[in-house]
């Protein structure tokens, strides 16, 4: 070995363990863990196939839990906003109203609506609120808020000083220094982002019918069940026509405000 | 009379001695450090007074103590006669009204008109509902457009702030602070950001305003040239305490030396 030391050694021992540990891996899951008499039967890809033949006639129906994801996407875009709004004032360091424990307590809040998978958030609200949109709306409305409030914090903290002293000068009152003095400087980020999380929300909204909050998701899920792989692939179709849509929508809306 | 003084109109007519702003014993500190320690000044109705001063001598700090935008740590601001540093937040906020402010960096809200910006200057009188939807009141949209026009930016009241040039933006800061209807002027290194020739049209424009409505100002200001031009009155400033007061005739090259702890001209 051209290295000095052990090094080299090790080096080939751990080689050895990798390898090892491959070989269990594979053979785990491609020997003990597939059925390969049902794959050998040629099912696997007559089914593949079958979502290659997708079942146009399903689209007229589809068009209601379209429009319920865009709906629900926009309405969660909105409530996550407005709840965005008093999270990133406790979270913005400089305007935080008690101090540190308010700052901890709003930055925990997004941390918090940002760890928890919007599919879990969904299934809380389903078990809350029972089925259908509302859930869905509520769980991706409190998913949004950790983006939201986090960029409006972080907007807020990066504001100019300037214009907040030159308010307080003429006489200002607090509110009129956070419309004049802060509001007119991150309002197009905010904007922008709020534009932004909508077109992820769509893409978030077309899933979580899968835990029975409404929308496409319901729809994909009941072909499922159904093993109708040819609408399920309409479905899927519907799904990528509408982020589609939503992702050129999003992006002028974004031109336009910055 | 100085020269100052014959150019104000009606300065001669009445003299007013009194002072519109008396400062006794001003101290200010930042953490530990002290920034202002024990200063004493008098500004009368007819005065433009420049505190001149190295960087770092307090200048800021002591026009931003008058209107607390920055809080002392003790002595007494006394504005027509009433003490501003006991005030409430509420009192002070309508003490606050009646005293202008020019900043170096014109402090404009960009994203907003030249007009929205000079009406800005009327906040303080402005409710929330008006605040919130900008429907100004006509008279007050009139007299920010009469004073718009006073500081020649009439074919730019629509713009928005941010599309202006640096000594643009410093008469938008102008006209809102005059918007105040102020009865005192705090004028923070107004020519900073400027170059040598608009520096000099924006100090004409200060005084030529304050003197039409008798407002009394106090202005910082590095440029000892500019200060020896425009100023009826000068206080040095070094380490927080005032070296120099007096006309600015008065002011040799020794004191200027002994302000500035080093070599001039």
């Amino acid at each position: 070995m051209s290295l000095p030391g052990d090094s080299g050694r090790y080096g080939l021992a751990w080689l050895v363990a990798g390898l090892i540990a491959f070989v269990f891996c594979a053979h785990d899951i491609l020997v003990r863990d597939t059925d390969w008499t049902r794959m050998m039967a040629g099912h696997p890809w007559e089914t593949l196939a079958r979502f290659g033949r997708p079942d146009l006639t399903l689209l007229p129906d589809l068009l209601a839990p379209a429009l319920e994801t865009v709906l629900m996407a926009t309405l969660a875009s909105f409530v996550g906003l407005v709840l965005a709004l008093p999270v990133a004032w406790l979270g913005a360091a400089n305007i935080s109203p008690f101090g540190l424990i308010s700052f901890t307590a709003g930055r925990s809040l997004m941390t918090l609506s940002r760890s928890v998978h919007e599919m879990v958030w969904a299934l809380l609200f389903v078990s809350a609120v029972g089925l259908g949109a509302l859930p869905g709306i509520l769980a991706l409305a409190v998913r949004s808020v950790g983006f939201l409030a986090r960029t409006l914090a972080e907007a807020i903290e990066d504001v100019a000083p300037g214009p907040i002293e030159a308010i307080r000068a003429t006489g200002g009152s607090p509110f009129q220094v956070v419309l004049f003095g802060i509001v007119p400087q991150v309002l197009p980020t905010f904007v922008g982002c709020v534009i932004f999380e909508w077109d992820i929300n769509i893409r978030r909204s077309t899933i979580l019918g899968l835990v029975g909050a409404g929308g496409l998701g319901l729809a994909l899920f009941r072909q499922m069940a159904r093993a109708d792989y040819a609408g399920v692939a309409a479905v899927i179709l519907v799904v990528l026509a509408l982020i589609l849509a939503g992702e050129i929508i999003s992006d002028r809306a974004r031109k336009a405000v910055i | 009379m100085s020269r100052n003084d014959a150019e104000r109109p009606d300065a001669a007519a009445a003299p007013d001695p009194s002072p519109v702003l008396r400062i006794r014993g001003l101290e200010a500190r930042y953490g530990k450090r002290e920034v202002l320690r024990g200063i004493d000044l008098d500004v009368a109705r007819d005065d433009f007074v420049a505190i001149i001063g190295p960087s770092g001598s307090g200048k800021s700090t002591l026009i931003r103590c008058i209107n607390r935008l920055v809080e002392p740590s003790g002595g007494q601001v006394l504005f027509e006669g009433v003490d501003l540093l006991p005030l409430t937040p509420p009192a002070l906020r309508r003490a606050r009204r009646d005293i202008g402010m020019i900043f170096q960096e014109f402090n404009l809200v960009e994203r907003m008109t030249v007009l929205d910006n000079v009406v800005m200057g009327r906040l303080g009188e402005t409710g929330t509902l008006r605040s919130l939807t900008r429907i100004w009141r006509k008279d007050v949209v009139d007299e920010a457009l009469t004073l718009i026009a006073r500081v020649g930016l009439s074919e730019h009241a629509r713009q928005r702030a941010d599309r202006l040039s640096g000594g643009q933006r410093q008469r938008v800061g102008i006209a809102r602070a005059l918007m105040q209807r102020p009865r005192l002027l705090l004028v923070d290194e107004p020519t900073s950001s400027l170059d040598p020739r608009i520096a000099r049209e924006v100090m004409m424009l200060i005084r030529e305003v304050a003197g039409e409505r008798r407002i009394p100002v106090l202005c910082n200001i590095h440029d000892l040239d500019l200060a020896l031009a425009f100023c009826t009155r000068m206080v040095g400033l070094q380490h927080g305490k005032a070296r120099f007061e007096g006309r600015p005739e008065a002011l040799d090259r020794t004191s200027v030396q002994h302000i500035y702890e080093a070599e001039v001209l």
